[in-house]
């Protein structure tokens, strides 16, 4: 499913990740921790295809199913993938329920979409629908993102700190759901600080 | 697929009739207003109105397109160096003797300085923050405005028309052919609207959520870039550049209807319009004989839009 081989990430002259390879070939939940800067949002950012590590001085290889992610366009890479990232920003005044039908409407990837309704109850969205996304708290703004990143049904999902402005409620809540998809099928990759929330079978750490 | 949408939907068919209302109020003073035979409605009044319905859905959507691709409510192409990128290639056509005012080659040429001004601000100011992306606006207009003044003081031709024309707009000399050519830009470019309308909403969630969805966002960007070119070609080789119109009614509309650019396009558009005939009517009828250059009024009751919106803002700024 995801295979990562002799990954050399560099950023701003600082080497972030060296060397580094990994397999998965079942659904799990694989929780990326480490300090500030330790390369975390890196690693899934060149997942995502954000991050160049097919170019110089970067190197090495990121599978997924089997094909190379660097090549794949944005389209053929939403088919396999969908990603969190750390800081989401929104900047027209759409109520949540508007802006997840907007993705749900958007047919660039033929993956199955979620159903919104289940997503906005499994992510406590359901009182902020007619909600604009600008009055949101942070901790509601980084459901609704969550939202977004999980509409589609894609195989792997990258989360970069899905967790850090949630209280203690609502990061028990996501990590069952997050939980419960990956008991369904679906592979997880979070970075995160805290492993707690996220309790499962099939759950690895990778200390960076 | 469920829907979601919860937002009162009579806002919408009540700002388009209020807007249309106002066209059936507005066109008949704007054609009518003074002492004035047939021959001068047929020759200049409806011309002038054409022209000035078709500029401002002009304007409206240029200035739409502008703020969904640069992922900023508060630019226009007027405040990036895009119009002044404009002018700048018209002139350039003018006096290389490629064509006249008015002319194809010259509205082509005018796209051309448009596309590589927006080009040329992308590549700066890609992933910065909203107030690099203004400063550097200011500055490429500056630097395309003074090349627009500095050609025309020079060359001192009678062809290039006057810097107030190209930097305040005029609807003095607007005629058949320039509300034509507008609406030929326009009924080209409605199609790719309609088309992207979806992804220009995604594209508010930031770049990266948007390439995650699976938009590609440098092929969005080069249909974005060419359809705001032949907007602004149009309008500013036909009645030059009126800033602040385009973002007041996109602001004001956006309250009414909403951000969704399905209905914001026709919604600021008509605005738009209206707003454009209501000025020039009273450029025209204010001073009479004399006629203040468009471009001053609007600013007068745009500019304090711009305000307010800057007020009202919470997270772009952040960003």
């Amino acid at each position: 499913m995801l295979e990562i081989k002799e990954l050399t990430l560099v950023r701003n002259g600082n080497t972030l990740i060296e060397n580094f390879s990994c397999r998965y070939e079942k659904a799990s939940i694989v929780l990326l921790t480490g300090g500030n800067g330790s390369g975390k949002s890196t690693l899934l950012s060149a997942i995502a295809g954000h991050f160049p590590y097919s170019l110089e001085p970067n190197s090495g290889s990121i599978l997924i199913s089997g094909k190379e992610v660097a090549p794949l366009k944005d389209g053929q890479r939403a088919k396999l993938l969908s990603y969190l990232p750390q800081d989401p920003i929104f900047t027209l005044a759409f109520t949540v329920g508007e802006i997840l039908t907007e993705v749900s409407r958007l047919n660039t990837s033929s993956s199955k979409i979620r159903s919104l309704k289940q997503l906005a109850g499994e992510l406590d969205l359901r009182h902020l629908l007619d909600k604009s996304v600008l009055e949101l708290s942070g901790g509601e703004r980084q459901r609704v993102s969550i939202a977004i990143a999980l509409s589609r049904e894609s195989l792997l999902c990258l989360m970069d700190e899905p967790l850090s402005a949630q209280d203690e409620e609502h990061q028990l809540l996501i990590g069952r759901y997050i939980a419960k998809l990956a008991a369904s099928g679906f592979f997880f990759m979070i970075a995160t600080h805290d492993t707690t929330p996220f309790h499962s079978s099939e759950r690895a750490v990778i200390s960076l | 697929m469920d829907n979601l949408r919860v937002r009162s939907a009579k806002r919408y068919p009540i700002f388009i009739g209020l807007n249309l209302l106002a066209f059936l109020i507005l066109i008949p003073i704007a054609i009518f207003i003074g002492d004035i035979g047939p021959e001068i409605i047929k020759q200049i009044r409806l011309p002038r109105v054409a022209t000035a319905i078709s500029a401002g859905f002009a304007i409206a959507l240029a200035s739409l397109l502008t703020q969904a691709i640069f992922i900023n409510p508060i630019v226009e192409p007027s405040f990036l160096g895009v119009s002044s990128g404009a002018s700048l290639g018209a002139i350039i056509a003018i006096l290389l003797g490629i064509g006249k005012i008015g002319d194809f080659t010259v509205i082509v040429a005018a796209a051309v300085g448009a596309f590589l001004t927006s080009l040329l601000i992308i590549s700066l100011t890609r992933g910065r923050s909203a107030l690099v992306l203004i400063l550097t606006g200011i500055a490429l207009t500056a630097m395309a405005s003074s090349l627009v003044g500095g050609l025309i003081s020079l060359l001192n031709r009678n062809d290039i028309r006057s810097f107030s024309f190209w930097n305040l707009g005029s609807l003095a000399l607007a005629d058949w052919q320039g509300a034509l050519t507008i609406t030929v830009v326009l009924l080209l470019i409605s199609p790719l609207l309609f088309i992207t309308r979806n992804k220009l909403n995604l594209l508010s969630l930031g770049e990266t959520t948007a390439r995650s969805l699976g938009i590609n966002i440098s092929f969005l960007r080069i249909q974005i870039f060419f359809a705001i070119s032949f907007l602004v070609a149009a309008t500013v080789s036909t009645i030059g550049s009126i800033a602040f119109l385009g973002l007041a009614s996109a602001h004001i509309a956006r309250k009414f209807v909403g951000p969704d650019h399905s209905k914001l396009f026709l919604a600021s558009s008509l605005l738009a319009s209206n707003i454009l005939i209501l000025s020039d009517t009273l450029a025209r009828r204010a001073f009479y004989p004399t006629e203040l250059p468009i471009g001053f009024l609007i600013a007068l009751i745009a500019a304090p839009v711009l305000i307010a919106a800057l007020r009202n803002q919470k997270i772009w700024a952040e960003r």
